[in-house]
């Protein structure tokens, strides 16, 4: 890998991990959202070797291939907050940490975490709609 | 089937669990960027810098000895290979000369994305500027450069291309109606409205670029991954373009990362099938951000020039109107005969006119080719129209949904093209907004509230699709319509298990390449539902004969008298006989395989006019004067709708459709400077995100009526187009500007308030 390549070349590229998604590539569109050492960032902007010796979380850690969904995703399914699915791992990746920072939040708290998910498809009602059920313990295996 | 039954109702009642959800949300989902083929070079275009010029020499040399480039292709090397949906005019690579700013010039195809990037800078062309224009008036003016001086080698596959009264017209239609002499109507009538609207460039902003994987095996195969959303339509355009014949290409374009009528248009499968063709190797191409917004085929730059007549009661008697779409450099991106905006003939489309002469011209300029984007031009023709019935209303001082519902179509009614409708509903959702909204109630200083009577046809096509029964009690379905997220695979499962009267679990839908399943349309113009819905009622029902018969022979039940009810073959005797699904029908694939084959095409409609979703919207907006920003306060959005399939996914198709239109209308503009667009990413294209949107209502007017399965109609493309014009109607309202511009950014709206005070800007 180059050196100069993105986390989200080595991501995609590199390791054929291409649940995490490339849109704008400025930095706006939160397509490709990861978690390095649970913060959230954008795979791309950030250079490839500055997650060296970190730990790097994507779509792909969350479930496995044949195991069971988060409750996140499920209330994303339930609540219809994907369409077309292209922007639906940052968002997913955006909620999940989130959540994990703030297991009960706000209407207003989702949405201005999630502001730098953009989603041309849905509108972001059902977006919310389905982050508020996951935190209300929806989606939860019974 | 149109009538809604029982076992219809009861499973589209349920909330559904969409069949690619699981994908979706884990990151599992393939689109086509992320398709890995074995030894894939990369690709890149050399795109040009000048809007017209003639191309004086290309030195490809230097770009060639970059280690690891394989191919450097140019028109040269090619030829004049030209491309298209109906009109082919859109050169693959530029040949002698280039039309627009990011036309491509040249292809590169190398083992590394660096030695793509660094070939392209050294390739060496020397241009000559030639005179440019880039307004759609001006284009048709004496004098204006030409752009297709001689048209006659373009392939046009409709037929016999329209009259065109300038050659710098990519298409041109009048639609008259009533009295021929439109002059002396308008010359009895009690007042004459005029009123001129524009609109700038916008783009369909989805967040998945345009990419393809193309590939030629050793039988001469073509492969495609693409992200085009209608497969078997680039097959055609491929075989045409390239002489490779047609069923030795195959398209997969399984998952689209957002459309918005963007993925209609592709444009590098053809540079890259020549790419591949040079080195043998898979070849894959990725646009960046940049080069979408730069070189797409967005929606039109549009001017209206409206005119309008009214009796003494305020019923329309005339109206005449004029529309000028900048189609830029080539009129290939767009599907419709003759290169037609169909919203040209849309201003006034929802009332009864007696007489009309309405004229649309396309242009052709020295900018970007546009194309389609969600009911193209609609939103335009729904600003214009709309803001000028609502001016005219005012003037005449009437209340706005009043003299809507004096002058809007009824049934048997026909629009301002002569055109028909099925059971219209714009009586009804006008009545709604005054029984449903805060419309007429008093209202706060800078307040104001804009209505809209809109409506968007249910869209026509053909499609076919395959039902065969599976081993273990299972029913595939197979097509070919590409998800780019309305649900579709879903909308097949459902109807398909109300038809057989069995659990829609049963059903499995697969999507296959153009290679594997049948023929199919494409997804767009609120065409899928119905279409492919039309196609799965034809197969289960077939499918349902077939397996009846088969369940009477094989379990030796009196033949003729099998029933497939309830999830159960049930003997229809009296005798109480039967057995589960999944037994009888065990027994019928350990036979043999069974398999039906749906197939609809519209122009076989059940009832005579066509459909149409009618739709208003209430929208109260704050504007606030010392800096013309505008609040949305309370949005109301009121659909006729259909039988509805997927209660989710439906509003979420309203939902993404009001935010979309809330974007177009407030904040999106592809800004062109002397033929170039500057807004080169989507931090300067802005999109609305989580904190702009408005709160939103939907009242649904519900009437199972629609052609579609079961009464269904559309939902993809019905209320984004009204939302500019509510807004503009509600500043009207609250600070007496009319906005006749879009976006509606703060800086318009202040200018127009500076103005209105007589104040200098
Ligand atoms: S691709 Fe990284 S933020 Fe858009
Ligand atoms: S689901 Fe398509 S962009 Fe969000």
């Amino acid at each position: 890998m180059p050196a100069h390549r993105r986390l989200v070349d080595l991501l995609r590229e590199g390791l054929g991990l291409t649940g995490t998604k490339e849109g704008c590539s400025v930095g706006v569109c939160g397509a490709c959202a990861v978690l390095v050492d649970g913060d959230m960032v954008s795979a791309c902007l950030m250079p490839a070797i500055f997650v060296d010796g970190t730990s790097v979380e994507t779509i792909e850690g969350l479930s496995p291939p044949e195991g069971p969904l988060t409750p996140l995703q499920e209330c994303f399914i339930r609540h219809g907050g994907f369409q077309c699915g292209i922007c639906t791992p940052g968002q997913i990746m955006a909620a999940t940490a989130l959540l994990r920072d703030n297991p009960h939040p706000t209407e207003l708290e989702v949405k201005r975490w999630m502001m730098g998910n953009l989603c041309r498809c849905t509108g972001y009602y059902k977006i919310v709609e389905s982050i508020l059920a996951a935190a209300s313990g929806e989606g939860a295996p019974s | 089937m149109s009538m809604l039954t029982e076992d219809a109702a009861r499973i589209f009642e349920a909330p559904e669990y969409r069949i690619e959800g699981p994908l979706k949300v884990s990151g599992r989902a393939r689109y086509t960027a992320d398709v890995k083929v074995p030894d894939a070079l990369i690709a890149k275009f050399l795109l040009s810098p000048l809007p017209h010029a003639h191309i004086v020499s290309i030195d490809t040399s230097a770009a060639k000895a970059v280690p690891g480039v394989k191919a450097v292709l140019t028109g040269a090397d090619i030829g004049l290979k030209l491309f298209g949906r109906v009109l082919y005019d859109w050169p693959v690579l530029a040949v002698d000369q280039v039309r627009f700013a990011g036309e491509r010039v040249a292809a590169v195809a190398a083992e590394t994305r660096e030695a793509a990037d660094d070939a392209i800078k050294l390739i060496q062309v020397e241009y000559e500027d030639l005179p440019s224009v880039f307004d759609a008036e001006e284009a048709l003016r004496d004098g204006a450069p030409l752009l297709h001086p001689d048209p006659s080698g373009y392939f046009y596959g409709m037929g016999k291309r329209g009259d065109r009264p300038n050659l710098n017209l990519q298409g041109y239609e009048l639609v008259k109606k009533g009295e021929e002499d439109i002059e002396r109507v308008f010359a009895s009538a009690h007042r004459v409205f005029e009123d001129e609207y524009s609109g700038p460039r916008q783009h369909q902003g989805y967040i998945e670029p345009h990419a393809c994987v193309l590939w030629i095996d050793g039988d001469d195969v073509v492969h495609v991954y693409s992200v085009a959303k209608a497969p078997f339509g680039l097959r055609t355009q491929l075989s045409r373009v390239t002489g490779h014949p047609s069923p030795k290409i195959v398209v997969d374009s399984m998952f689209i990362g957002g459309d918005f009528g963007g993925k209609g248009n592709v444009i590098d499968e053809f540079p890259c099938y020549y790419l591949a063709r040079a080195t043998g190797r898979p070849i894959r191409s990725i646009n960046t951000y940049a080069e979408e917004l730069a070189a797409g085929a967005p929606r039109h730059a549009v001017k209206f020039y409206l005119r309008t007549g009214v009796d003494r009661d305020g019923r329309i008697i005339a109206h005449q109107s004029r529309a000028y779409f900048n189609g830029g450099a080539y009129g290939a991106a767009k599907p419709m005969p003759n290169c037609l905006v169909p919203a040209g003939v849309g201003p006034l489309e929802v009332y009864n006119v007696p007489n009309t002469r309405i004229e649309t011209f396309v242009s052709y300029t020295n900018t970007v080719p546009c194309g389609h984007m969600r009911a193209p031009g609609s939103i335009y023709a729904g600003h214009a129209g709309e803001g000028h019935i609502d001016h005219i209303a005012r003037e005449l001082g009437m209340d706005p949904v009043e003299f809507r519902l004096l002058n809007c179509v009824r049934d048997g009614d026909r629009g301002p093209a002569n055109e028909g409708f099925h059971k219209p509903k714009a009586v009804e959702v006008l009545e709604a907004v005054k029984r449903e909204t805060s419309w007429g109630r008093p209202l706060l200083p800078n307040h104001g509230r804009g209505v809209v009577l809109r409506h968007r046809h249910v869209g026509t096509g053909k499609s076919e699709i395959v039902l065969r029964l599976l081993k273990g009690g299972k029913i595939e379905a197979l097509y070919a319509t590409p998800d780019q997220g309305s649900g579709s695979a879903t909308v097949v499962r459902r109807v398909a298990a109300a038809v057989l009267s069995v659990d829609p679990e049963r059903i499995e839908v697969r999507y296959g390449d153009t290679g594997e399943a049948r023929l199919d349309g494409g997804s767009g113009a609120s065409r899928v539902t119905h279409v492919v819905g039309q196609a799965t009622i034809a197969g289960a029902t077939s499918l349902k004969e077939q397996l009846q018969d088969l369940a009477a022979e094989v379990m030796g039940w009196p033949a003729g008298k099998v029933r497939l009810e309830g999830d159960r073959f049930v003997v229809a005797d009296g005798s109480g006989e039967g057995g589960d699904f999944a037994d009888v029908a065990g027994r019928i694939a350990a036979g043999g395989e069974v398999e039906a084959i749906g197939a609809y095409d519209s122009n076989t409609l059940s009832h005579d006019e066509a459909d149409f979703n009618f739709y208003a919207y209430m929208i109260e907006v704050e504007v606030d004067p010392d800096t013309g920003r505008v609040e949305i306060l309370d949005a109301v959005q009121v659909v006729d709708v259909g039988t509805i399939i997927n209660p989710v996914a439906h509003q979420g198709q309203l939902d993404g459709s009001f935010v979309f239109g809330f974007g177009n209308a407030m904040m999106e503009e592809l800004v062109e400077q002397d033929g170039l667009i500057t807004t080169l990413s989507l931090g300067e294209y802005k999109l609305p995100t989580q904190m702009d949107i408005p709160p939103l209502r939907t009242v649904l007017v519900q009437d199972p009526v629609g052609c579609g399965p079961f009464g269904a109609k559309a939902a993809g493309e019905i209320t984004n187009s009204g939302v500019a014009a509510a807004v503009a109607n509600a500043i009207t309202d609250a600070v007496g500007v009319r906005m006749k511009t879009l976006p509606l950014t703060a800086e318009r709206v202040f200018a127009s308030l500076q103005e209105q005070k007589g104040g200098v800007i």
